[in-house]
Order: C-alpha cells, then structure tokens, then sequence
C-alpha cells in the first residue's frame, strides 16, 4: 500500500451560481458550499485543486447523440419555448429545466470527471475528486432526473482508453440507469448500484434481475433496497458485495458515485445512513488502492450534502474530521450545533434481514458467472492489487453464518464446473 | 408487457386525436370512406396522415414483434448525421416504384433517395434501413392482404401517383383492423387482447372501440362549447354513468360468449368506482371514502373491495397513457414519466401535501391519486375528458381481460398488468440509442488527449510547498476557546468568521477570487442598499409562498440594476443564510433551508459596520440562548 495519495480535485468556481429554478431540488450552490467546508478544515493543503477545462461539445457527443449536444447548446429560457417538440424528444422540461447557463454546467461538470478520468489515466494522481459530476441518469439521447450530460459514461470512455476494465460504483439513493444503459452490452465496465426499488421510485429501473446483455451479460449488478436501510445493514451488504465484485471482476480502476441522497433526512431519498454509515463505503472502496475517481450525484438536503462529501474527501485524504466546523462563511447552514455529523433519522428499516440476504445471494450467484466467461484481458493484473479484509467483528454472527454458508454453497456449485475449479485457485493465488 | 397492451388500446385513440384536427371525424370514420370507395370526397393529405398514422402504430408492432426475436430496430430510424428518416414516405416510395425487389433490381435506390430528398450518398443505407425495417412489413402486407393486383400489378403503380396506393394500404390496414380473420400474433398484439373467435367478434370489438371514440370526441365536444368550469366538471361526472352504459352495451357484444354476471359485476363495479370519485372529489374528509393505502399494503387487496385501487389502476392507465406520446413511444416505460422530484411542477399544492412528500418521493403516489380528479379540473375540459375517456378505455381494456380470464385464455403478457406490482417488469432499454459505442480494446494505450487536464489552482505555483507548520493544522474543527470578551456571543460568531475570511483570502491569494470567494457569505450584501434588500425580502416572499415561478423575471425587472447571478447570489449567500439564522433562533425544529415554502420572519439587520450595533442588542442574545440551548 502506498504511504500517500496524490489527490486531485476539481472545482470551478462558477458553479456556485447555477440555478435550476425556483423550488426546483437540484441546487448547485451546495458544491459552493461543499467547496468552502473543504477549505475551511483546510482539506487543500492536503491536496492539488483544479479548474477542469469546459468540455468541448465534440467530447460530449463522445457518448452523447451530436443532435441532442447540439441542441443542448442552442437552447436558452427565452428561446425554449419555440422548441416544444425539441424540448419533448429531449425531455427537457419539468425535471430537467432550461436555465441561464445551461450548457456551461455541462460543460463544467462534465469537463471536471473528463479531466479527472485524463489525470489518472496519465498517472498524476491516484485518487481524483469532482463533486460537481456524478449526474448518472442522463442517457445517450435526452435528459432524465435532473442530469443532461452524463459525465460518468463520459469518464468511464476515457478511462477505458487506458484501463481494460472500469469498475463502477454508485451509492445514490437513485439507481443509476444512465450508466448502466450506457455499458449494459460491454463486459469492460461492470456497473454496481445501490439504490432504493420499488413504489414506483425514479427511475423505476434497477431490479436485481437486470444484469446486463450480449457480452455485458452479468457485467451489471443492481442491488434494489427498500425505505429505510441503516448504516449497518448497508455497509455490510456494501462490503460483501463490493469485495467479491473486485476479487472477480479485477478492475483496472474504480469509478465511485457518491449521490448523498442516500442520506437520512434527504429531501428526496428515504435511506436512513448517517454520515459515517455513507463515508464507511468510500473508506471501503479507497482500500483497494486501485486508481479511483470519486464523483459527487443526488443530495438535495445541501448542507447534508456539504458535510457528507467534506467528510468524504477527508476520507480520501486520510485526515479524520473534527466534528465542531470551523467558523467559515456558511456557518449559519451548519446550526444550530455546528456539528459535522448528523445523526441518524428515526425510521423504520423496511429491509429485512431475510431480503438483505435473499438479494445477497441472487447478486453473488450472478457474479459467480463472470468467471467461467472472462471478458477482455481478464489475465491482466492491476499493479498494486490488494483486498482489504472485511471487518468480521463488526459483522453479527448470524450475517457471518450467512456467509459461512453462502460460501459453501457456492463451493458446492461450483463442484458442477469440474474442470473449472482450478481457475479458483489461481484467482485467489493472484 | 401488459403495459404495452394497455396503451396501444390508449393510443390508438391518441392517434386519432393527434392526427385529426377536426374532432367530428375520426381516423375509423375515414377509414370507412375508404372501404367504400368514397375516398374522393376526403382531402388527400388529411388521409395520408391518418393512414401514417395507422402505419407507425403498425410498423412499431412489427418491429416490436421482430425485436423478440432478437433483432432489435430502434425508433426513429436515424440515417447519415443523426437525422430521423421518415419511414412512411420511404415505404411509399419504394412501393411507387413496385417494391423492393423491384427496386433493388431496377437499381432504383438512388432515385428514392432523390425522391425523398436526400443526400445521393445515402443511397446505401437507405437500403439498409429499407431491408432493416420495412422488407419484412412488405412481404407481410402483400401475404396479408392476398392481393394478386399489388403482386403482378408492379408496373402499374410505377406510373400511378402515390393516392391509389395510399388508398389501397388504408383500405389494407383497415381491413385488418376490420375484418380480416387473425392468424398472427402482431395482430393480437395490435388491440391487445387475445381470443380465438371468428371474425364477428373482432368486428364487434373494433366496433367498441370505434364507438368509445366517437364517444369521447362527442364529449369533448360538449365541453368545448361549455365556458364555465365548475358546471363542467359536475356535468363531467354526471356523464359518466351514461357513458360506462355505453361502454357496457359495446362490451356485451364483445362478452358474447362470456357469463353475463361477470359482465354485470364489472359494470357494477365501474359504476361504483366512479360514484366514489365523485363523492371523494365532493367530500374530500369524508371518513366513509376510506383509507388509502400506501403502495406496499395494496396486496390483499382486490380492485372489487377497495374502490380506491380502481381508482388507482384507472390513473395509473393514465399515467401510461402520458408516456406515450409520440417521441417517447418506443420506450414505453411508465418510469419514464415519473418524476424525480414530486412537487415542484404543481402550482397549487397545500402545505399538507408538500410535507408528506418531503418524507419520500414515492408518497407522490399516494397524494396524487387523492387529485387525479383535482388535477384534471386544472386543466382544460378538452384534456379531462382525454383523460377520462382513456381511463375508461382502459376499464373497457381490463373488462376485455376479465372476458380472456373467464374464458380460460390468459394471456400471460397480461398477467402482469396490476398497478401494485411492484416489480413491474422494466426493462433497460437498448439499441444504438441508448448504449455508447465502446472502443475496440487494443491492449495498449490509445491516445487519451493529455492537452486538457484541467488548471491547477492550487497549490499556488510560486509558492514552495507548504510547510510542516501549515500541515499540523489542516482539519482542525473549531477552537475550543477563544480571546473574545464574550464567548459564544454574536460579535463573537461575526468576528471569527471575518477572521476565518481574511486567512482564507491571504492564504489563498489570486485563487480567493478564481473560487468566487468573494462573492461568497453574507458579505455580498454590502453591495446592496437596505432598500433593495428590503424589497427582494417582500418579492421573495410573496413570490414563494404563492408558489410563482416567475419570481427570477419579476426579480429581473425590479433590480434593473443587478443581473441575475447577482440575484441568486443574493439569494443563496445572504436571503436563505438570513433565513436559516430566523429557523435557527425561532424555529429550531424546524429548520429547512432546501423548501423554498416558507415563514420569515426577522431577526437580522443589515452588515458591515452597523451589524454590530444592531444584532448586539441584548434581547436577541436572550432569545438565542432560551431557544436554542445546546449552541456552545
């Protein structure tokens, strides 16, 4: 394990002043505000910070249609309302306004993951940070919840221009469609998501039982949760799953969606994890000491979404955050307690243990696939591989049966594939 | 699936609506006229366009059903740079010149390309698209229609204009519609329901259908004509009863074979769906409407014993209905239309609603069906009685079901047709529309362009690296203690934020301004008069609490003088922060800086050199202090 990280992190100052419309949740400010947390704990000594380039429009139509860039581009409020029809095929509109400035926020969002994905694939940085991306649901042809460009598939291109295999995760509230549908045929990148399903909850997509097709068969995982999942139960499943996924998959790199709706008290979602529960998966994932780039997503309680990803890019930093915030200009957001850590919200865990683990297996059983029908370059090993073992202590016994047993049943099914098993060995071997 | 059977019945009617500018004639009536040969007597391109009309619907089955199969061709076909090749005109054109194989035969595509003006380039994939999407439809509709004319009669239509023919495909898609023995499962899917029964019984139902238009156009008729709204709605309600009659009767000639009592019961229960509407829509408290439970308790339910799931099924029908216009078809998710955030697109919603929702997205649900009426009467009368007749097309769809049920046929697409499914089978879309195009992966590193690697601001390039000393300090929270004459006071707060500003702005130099510091906190305001801050307070307010949008352009034109990122800068970094100071102290329950619905009242003054006076004054810090006692 290296002894330090070298961090790049980008941001763009003219965020701040986005704005979607009145009463509209998405409020870009909160990355101001983000921003200005970060400072005031002194975060950027640790740290090299980076105005990202505005994306040109010929590198978002790198996975974008051109007409829908285009039109992107064009419109305006005070022109939109000659485009009806336009605006309809874009699905433009209600959840996805036409405001001031529109296409420069693409251009900035996108800019920062395109330029942070360039940084690691030239080896600049090992961990690359912009919280203004992570807008997951935009597809190749049209808006969808609040995103227009979808800066992670764009990301996820360039990367794949130097890495074989990108592993993304994504631990929004929401599922992550855009993405998913984005690489649901290729086998290169592998999509996780955590997300809640069911009650007819945007997008609506994200059962378990989408796993991807053609080469990209298995190469999507969905992990559907209910109203309500507590630090506990989240992480454990988080950890479980994700170990497995990377002890199979072997990426190359890691893409990280940090979406803070996740959050208890967030003003769309309906998790219930604290701000510790959220950062313990970003720990988790920083373990693998794999090239990783941590994007921003949904939050839409802002001063929650300030602290979570504060709190996350100490994590990435290895600096443990006092809870007290430092005076700073938004304190007032942070009152009455001024406190760092919010607690957890009083609600009912709708996910019971027999869910969790009912979508447990069905996942692991999904992923048991992708060994006996290894994508590109499967041998090609990551420098600096490592697994971090998961915590057993902090498991309760019974979830640790669980997987006692679960491991037993797959190595029992896995006494199908005769000839196959060797290729175990050599996988744990590696 | 199901989903699909329910809006192609909902859509079938749209097409009519889209298409026909003038409501007393439906697509089925022109259809008609050209059964009978009468089709002199209807304007040329007006039937053109309902006869594209039935052509997408069924080119969008066909290509549906050849997508089970594995091939997947997605809507609109896109030709050269992205544009959309308009399908219908290359179909006739082709078939002008005696069909494909004629075409390809003749060499002919260059000049179908022309016709369809074109790039010459696109010849090639014009083919492609031709082969891709509308060979297959071609055959179908020369065996379908068994006629020989069209087989050996290539030369003829080489010379004619476009009409005969058109007549021709309108009189062919109409016989199908009409009359044609169903042998085919596109046929099937067309309507959505699936009985084996001879040609009599298709008709019946098509003639249902047909009538339900005619129905609804007469309906929306009447409303037009009426200029007051509330009389409207009531007559709307009224004139459901009768309408559901009429429905009854066209069902009863469909239900030939089907147990009356079903049918009785069904009526019966539609009947008393609705008169719950109408009594709920009346009164709203009235305990005796019942409950209505959230999505996850539906089970156990029966649509029969809970009127309000009926409810819920017709608006969900509804809701499908919205998501098929006409770009989004192909899609077809009823997710697609949901709403990532719930209220913001209302304009009237009560304080009641607005506080259930923020507990979850999905109570949306829950609250709009308790509206669906209500949110109809917003709209025009032309749109509610859209939305209730296709509700009710879908009551007439699920009667259809109820039939397919008894008579021992289940389809099983239908099966999952049931609003309180929660596992609706979605599934994720695909084509060359939806996936990005991947690079081939060549093992070694492709060029990744190093130009733009975004401008380090920080750390500053002149200076050294930081030292040992600055790095002890970095995530320190707040002092415990500090030299302040009175700790925890506001001079105190205000002091070390200024403080906390001015290291910030040195330490960070040049990069202070390229963040936009300064123009962060409520700093911002010094730029402002207390006059100016006074009325964007009452604007905001106002604006706000009534829910107007238009508040940033009333705000534009009142501050000539400040441009609209000064105003939302305004807005973010003084108003809200102000605001939360108010819940802070006041309110400390109930503190929401993300609603933009709420109380202000005022507890802070202007900034700079008189805030102190003013926020100093002791009975403020009194009321911070018996408020909210865990602040330091």
């Amino acid at each position: 394990m290296r002894s330090k990280d070298r961090i790049s992190y980008f941001y763009d100052g003219d965020v701040g002043s986005v704005y979607f419309g009145p009463n509209h949740p998405m409020k870009p400010h909160r990355l101001c505000m983000t921003h200005h947390l970060v400072l005031s704990y002194e975060l950027h000594k640790k740290m090299e910070i980076y105005r990202p380039h505005k994306a040109y429009p010929v590198e978002l139509a790198q996975f974008h249609s051109a007409d829908y860039v285009e039109f992107l581009h064009r419109i305006t409020p005070d022109t939109q309302h000659l485009f009806a029809n336009e605006l309809s095929k874009y699905n433009l509109g209600e959840d996805c306004p036409v405001f001031e400035n529109l296409f420069e926020f693409c251009q900035i969002y996108a800019g920062g993951t395109i330029d942070a994905a360039r940084r690691l694939n030239h080896q600049l940085c090992d961990i690359a940070i912009n919280w203004a991306g992570g807008l997951h649901h935009a597809k190749k042809c049209e808006a969808s919840g609040f995103c227009y460009i979808n800066d992670l598939v764009l990301g996820i291109l360039e990367l794949l221009k130097y890495h074989s295999r990108v592993l993304y995760i994504d631990i929004d509230v929401h599922h992550g469609d855009g993405v998913e549908e984005a690489f649901y045929f290729t086998d290169r990148v592998m999509t996780v998501s955590f997300h809640k399903f069911g009650d007819l909850f945007f997008p609506g997509t994200g059962d378990v039982k989408e796993i991807g097709e053609r080469e990209g068969k298995f190469y999507a995982i969905n992990v559907p949760l209910k109203d309500g999942i507590d630090d506990g139960s989240f992480t454990r499943l988080f950890r479980t799953i994700i170990s497995k996924v990377v002890e199979m998959y072997r990426p190359g790199v890691i893409v990280l969606q940090c979406g803070a709706d996740s959050l208890a008290g967030d003003r769309l979602g309906c998790f219930n994890l604290s701000i510790d529960g959220h950062a313990e998966c970003v720990r988790f994932v920083k373990k693998f000491n794999l090239p990783l780039l941590v994007t921003g997503g949904g939050g839409y309680t802002k001063e929650n979404v300030a602290r979570c990803w504060t709190v996350e890019t100490g994590v990435l930093l290895d600096t443990e955050l006092p809870n007290e915030i430092p005076d700073n200009e938004y304190i007032k957001y942070f009152s009455p307690d001024h406190l760092l850590r919010i607690p957890n919200g009083h609600m009912e865990n709708l996910n019971t243990k027999s869910y969790i683990s009912t979508i447990k297996t069905q996942v692991l059983e999904n992923l048991r696939f992708i060994q006996h029908a290894p994508g590109v370059q499967m041998q090609e090993v990551p420098p600096d591989f490592y697994i971090p073992d998961i915590d057993e202590d902090e498991q309760n016994p019974d979830e640790r049966m669980n997987r006692h047993t679960q491991d037993k049943q797959i190595q029992r099914d896995d006494e199908h594939y005769e000839g196959d098993n060797d290729n175990d060995h050599d996988m744990d071997d590696a | 699936m199901g989903r699909w059977h329910v809006s192609s019945n909902a859509s079938i009617l749209d097409c009519n609506k889209d298409v026909d500018p003038n409501p007393s004639n439906g697509c089925c009536i022109a259809s008609d006229c050209l059964v009978e040969g009468t089709y002199a007597n209807v304007d040329y391109d007006d039937c053109k366009a309902r006869i594209r009309c039935y052509f997408e619907k069924i080119l969008w089955v066909f290509l549906k059903e050849i997508g089970r199969r594995g091939f997947v061709r997605p809507l609109p076909a896109l030709i050269g740079e992205g544009g959309a090749l308009d399908l219908f005109e290359l179909f006739l054109v082709v078939r002008d010149k005696g069909g494909s194989q004629v075409v390809s035969e003749k060499k002919l595509w260059s000049s179908v390309v022309v016709e369809l003006g074109l790039d010459l380039g696109l010849s090639a994939s014009v083919k492609l698209i031709y082969s891709k999407y509308l060979s297959d439809l071609e055959k179908w509709l020369m065996v379908r229609c068994g006629d020989t004319k069209l087989e050996n009669g290539s030369s003829d239509y080489c010379y004619k204009k476009s009409s005969p023919f058109l007549s021709e495909l309108g009189a062919k898609i109409n016989g199908m519609l009409y009359g044609v023995p169903r042998q085919n499962s596109i046929y099937d899917e067309c309507f959505g329901f699936k009985s084996n029964k001879q040609n009599g019984n298709v008709n019946v139902a098509a003639a249902a259908v047909e009538k339900e238009i005619k129905f609804s156009e007469i309906k929306k008729k009447e409303h037009d004509l009426h200029g007051d709204v509330t009389p409207i709605q009531q007559d709307c309600t009224e004139t459901h009863p009768i309408h559901v009659i009429e429905d009854g009767q066209s069902l009863d000639a469909v239900n030939v074979e089907a147990e009356i009592e079903s049918l009785g019961k069904y009526r019966e229960s539609l009947l008393r769906m609705l008169k719950w509407v109408r009594k709920t829509a009346k009164h709203p408290e009235d305990p005796l409407n019942g409950t209505i439970l959230g999505a996850s308790r539906w089970k156990g339910y029966s649509s029969d014993d809970a009127l309000w799931l009926q409810v819920i099924s017709a608006k969900d029908a509804l809701l499908i209905r919205k998501g098929v216009d006409k770009i989004a078809e192909k899609r077809l998710l009823i997710q697609k239309k949901v709403k990532m955030h719930p209220s913001i697109y209302e304009d009237n919603i009560d304080n009641h609603r607005l506080s259930t929702e923020r507990i979850s997205c999905s109570k949306r649900f829950k609250a709009s069906t308790e509206s669906v009426f209500a949110t109809c009467s917003n709209s025009c009368p032309t749109v509610r009685s859209n939305c209730i007749s296709s509700s009710l097309t879908t009551e007439v769809g699920k009667g259809l079901k109820n039939q397919a049920v008894l008579n021992g046929d289940i389809p099983s697409e239908m099966e999952d047709d049931h609003p309180n499914e929660d596992s609706a089978e979605e599934t994720v879309p695909v084509g060359a529309l939806c996936q990005a195009d991947l690079p081939e992966w060549t093992g070694n590193n492709s060029d990744s362009d190093s130009k733009w690697l975004g401008t380090r601001l920080w750390p500053l390039q002149h200076r050294n690296s930081n030292s040992v000393r600055d790095r002890r300090a970095i995530g320190r929270g707040r002092p415990d203690s500090c030299g302040c004459q009175f700790p925890g006071s506001v001079e105190c707060f205000r002091f070390h934020i200024a403080e906390a500003r001015m290291r910030l702005k040195l330490e960070l130099g040049s990069t202070f301004f390229a963040w936009r510091f300064h123009q962060m906190g409520e700093e911002i305001s010094l730029q402002w008069t207390a006059e100016e801050e006074k009325r964007f307070k009452e604007l905001a307010m106002s604006s706000f609490n009534n829910h107007n949008r238009c508040f940033w352009d009333y705000s534009l034109r009142w501050f000539p003088m400040k441009s609209r990122k000064n105003l939302i800068s305004y807005y973010f970094n003084v108003f809200l922060l102000r605001l939360r100071s108010y819940q802070n102290r006041v309110t400390p329950n109930s503190i929401d800086s993300d609603d933009e619905d709420f109380e202000f009242g005022c507890v802070s003054g202007g900034f700079g050199d008189k805030a102190m006076e003013v926020l100093g004054s002791k009975s403020l810090e009194c009321s911070i202090n018996r408020q909210v006692t865990d602040v330091e």
